[in-house]
């Protein structure tokens, strides 16, 4: 069951109902408990018995190393365990499938044990939260179990902290409140459109690119197309899941964190990362770059590198064993320690420019950096990368060899079907990227809007590409 | 707030319902979509070419007409499965007079289903409404069949295409274009502009299976042949030497396609053994069958003095 299917909306509203004829609390859990399991069941047993299990596990073993006193040791056991399941279920999946990108589609068993890369991050969290005695450990364990479950966000996320989630399971609405329903179908609504009118339009150049047996890349300008299309591709896609996670969740009176916050406009990397996946970026900054720059402060810079280089070196490794995700991590390192050492000229700058010219410099250069990377993170190979590369700085074949005029009416490749979809997929990005904040706030007004619903049915019946079936991209980590 | 969602679903919906109706109405009339051609033109062929861009591509109903004097129409579309092509043929004869033969581009490629893709929908799905249409939908991809029941859907699940058939559609009709740039269906490849790299894909077919569903519309394919008095032929173009070699199972799949042939007492033209099968220069981009503007000529005069002298002449004497 991909989350946006029909399959998902017949679960979605059949829970609603059945959720709001309740009137308790701990029925109502028990309902959401009911329906996460099922939409796990989905994807086969493998992913109900390992996230129950070790939700189970986690919440008993924090309850009584917290009574025997939890020492450093009982952490390292628990987290140890944690991330060996966690790295065992990568391993096996990669060797496997190969590349997660070409990998089958929902059924397979590629998605062995679906979402274990997020919850596996809230449970160590939660284990070192509880050693740091930040908070006591759960009392209950349905709420702790559903909130490694729950089936709006258990794919990819957003990643939950359990004691700020225990506190909204634990005043569930008795009736489904109009800001809730209008703010949730908005946002659900905006999802999908994201998600099939926009990313999906994509999809065909960026496999065409990425994985052609007969690649697509014939010059530096299909590079750097690719490039900026899977960037755009993967923001659309993955903050589109998030709309829809946010907003089914919604429906049930849960507000999910953010996840994004227009990162496209971000004028540096480090903003970027500030902007982009915000759970995770706030689990690695929480867990592992704080501890790290804490230990080394004496050092000063180095603290602040060592910090860095932990930081993206884990993320890296999250996201796969593969070389290029290493690549990947590593590029952003060298991005995030060059601007430090900039940092004081680039403020200086700022100044000098004015913060609006400055925007208009770095924001495509950022953009640019980040594409860059995506090279690696979207490459199959470290073969298909060094062929990328190769045709990238191969100048003397950058532009295509064909006439601007031929160009703007055909393109470079010869389907017209392919070329339209992509040309209303990029506008369509544009339009909504330079209206992104207007668009933000007019979702998140409580007042139902008929007009506005209907135009966005609309549109997304008319524009949506409802055939392709391809999961949301991070529902691969 | 319940009557304010019911009341944007509404309104969504009779938009919806109202764009199917329009789009229905230029579709039917789009000249560029050979089902819909063949609805609003008479062609009276005495030839009719089927098959997918193997005939549409390499078949030149002109050269037909010149050698035999027949009136030819290719029906062959790039892409399609015998599915499709037994659509087209049902639409064909609804709509147009019987022809005397049916070239139909056979190949062990024709039986083989790399992508599990059984028929192209998109081209069918102006005529839903027609039952021998959606029985053969609702078989071949139940799953749009549940999706078109969604106002609009009908077009807009295979999006990417019919966007732009839509667009084209409504621009034919709003300038009176009743006839498409191929007035004959034929549909010339374009010059290979990288040839150079054609050697990189002589591979091996790994996991080649027989689709009992392909047999099964080719069979069809055959008996409304039969049942309309319509004299099937069979061909295969081509295929370049290097690839033929690197699979040789192919030979005993095009017995298997020979068996079926006799059985139904209908001829089969192969021609892998032609000297245009040694020279890559022959072929089209990056393709192992298909051929370029090069050799159509030398293959079609030869696909035409054989049909011409076993076939044609055969039953003119008759």
């Amino acid at each position: 069951m991909n989350p946006g299917s029909l399959n998902y909306f017949f679960l979605l509203i059949g829970t609603m109902v059945i959720f709001y004829l309740f009137k308790e609390n701990k029925s109502k859990q028990s309902i959401l408990l009911l329906a996460s399991l099922l939409f796990l069941s989905f994807f086969g047993i493998i992913p109900v018995i390992t996230c129950v299990f070790l939700s189970i596990l986690n919440f008993y073993f924090a309850q009584q190393a917290h009574k025997g006193g939890y020492g450093f040791n009982k952490l390292v056991i628990i987290n140890s365990f944690n991330v060996i399941v966690l790295l065992a279920f990568r391993f096996v999946n990669e060797l496997k499938m190969g590349s997660l990108f070409t990998a089958p589609l929902i059924g397979e068993q590629f998605i062995a044990a679906l979402g274990i890369g997020f919850y596996s991050l809230q449970n160590i969290g939660y284990q070192i939260d509880v050693y740091k005695k930040r908070y006591f450990p759960e009392e209950s364990l349905l709420p702790f179990i559903l909130c490694n479950t729950f089936f709006t966000r258990v794919s990819s996320g957003p990643i939950l902290n359990i004691k700020v989630f225990n506190t909204s399971l634990s005043k569930l609405p008795i009736r489904l409140k109009e800001e809730d329903f209008t703010v949730g179908l908005q946002r659900i609504l905006v999802g999908l459109i994201k998600k099939i009118v926009i990313a999906e339009r994509f999809s065909y150049y960026i496999n065409l690119y990425f994985d052609g047996i007969n690649p697509g890349v014939k010059t530096g300008y299909d590079v750097v197309a690719g490039s900026f299309l899977f960037t755009l591709q993967l923001y659309f896609d993955f903050s589109g899941y998030m709309d829809l996670a946010i907003g089914s969740a919604r429906m049930f009176g849960i507000n999910l964190n953010e996840n994004f916050n227009m990162p496209l406009r971000s004028q540096s990397v480090s903003e970027w990362w500030r902007r982009w996946h915000i759970t995770l970026i706030n689990w690695f900054t929480q867990y592992i770059y704080y501890p790290v720059a804490y230990r080394f402060r004496s050092k000063r810079t180095l603290a602040t590198i060592l910090a860095i280089i932990s930081t993206f070196g884990i993320s890296s490794v999250w996201h796969g064993f593969g070389i290029t995700y290493l690549i990947w991590g590593c590029l952003h390192i060298v991005y995030l320690i060059v601007e430090n050492f900039l940092k004081k000229d680039l403020i200086k700058l700022n100044e000098k420019l004015t913060p609006y010219y400055y925007s208009l410099i770095f924001t495509p250069f950022t953009f640019m950096m980040v594409s860059f990377s995506n090279l690696f993170f979207r490459s199959n190979s470290l073969q298909d990368a060094k062929r990328l590369l190769v045709t990238l700085f191969d100048l003397s074949n950058f532009w295509p060899k064909i006439p601007f005029v031929t160009w703007l009416v055909h393109g470079v490749h010869w389907k017209m079907q392919f070329l339209l979809s992509l040309r209303i997929g990029v506008i369509f990005a544009l339009i909504y990227l330079f209206f992104e904040h207007k668009i933000i706030t007019r979702l998140n007004q409580p007042k139902f809007n008929v007009l506005l619903v209907a135009f966005m049915i609309i549109f997304l019946t008319i524009f949506g590409v409802f055939n392709s079936g391809t999961r949301f991209i991070y529902m691969n980590f | 707030m319940w009557k304010k969602l019911l009341l944007a679903i509404l309104l969504s919906g009779f938009f919806l319902f109202f764009g199917e109706k329009v789009s229905d109405f230029f579709m039917k009339r789009n000249p560029r979509l050979k089902s819909s051609y063949i609805t609003e033109v008479e062609q009276n062929a005495d030839i009719l070419i089927l098959g997918a861009c193997e005939a549409e591509m390499m078949l030149d109903p002109e050269l037909f007409e010149r050698k035999t004097g027949y009136k030819t129409f290719n029906l062959g579309e790039s892409g399609t499965r015998f599915a499709d092509n037994y659509l087209y043929l049902y639409q064909y004869l609804k709509y147009q007079k019987r022809p005397k033969y049916l070239i139909l581009h056979v190949s062990p490629e024709s039986f083989y289903n790399a992508d599990n893709k059984l028929l192209t929908t998109y081209l069918h799905q102006a005529f839903l409404s027609d039952t021998t249409v959606y029985n053969v939908i609702k078989e071949l991809d139940p799953e749009y069949i549940r999706f078109s029941k969604i106002p609009f859907l009908k077009y807009s699940y295979y999006n990417i295409y019919s966007l732009y058939n839509i667009i084209e559609a409504t621009g034919y009709t709003a300038l009176h274009k009743k006839y498409p740039p191929s007035i004959n269906g034929f549909v010339s490849p374009r010059p290979a502009d990288t040839v150079d790299a054609f050697q990189t894909i002589i591979n091996k077919v790994h996991g080649y299976k027989w689709s009992s569903t392909e047999e099964k519309y080719f069979r069809k394919i055959i008996s409304l042949c039969m049942h309309e008095g319509i004299k099937p032929i069979f061909y295969k173009v081509p295929y370049y030497k290097g690839y033929y070699d690197a699979n040789l199972f192919l030979r005993d799949y095009e017995t298997k396609i020979g068996r079926i042939a006799s059985e139904n007492k209908i001829p089969y033209y192969v021609y892998d053994t032609s000297s245009l099968t040694k020279d890559y220069k022959n072929y089209f981009w990056l393709v192992n069958n298909l051929l370029s503007m090069k050799s159509i000529p030398t293959f079609n005069n030869m696909f035409i003095k054989d049909i011409n002298d076993n076939v044609f002449l055969h039953d003119s004497k008759k």
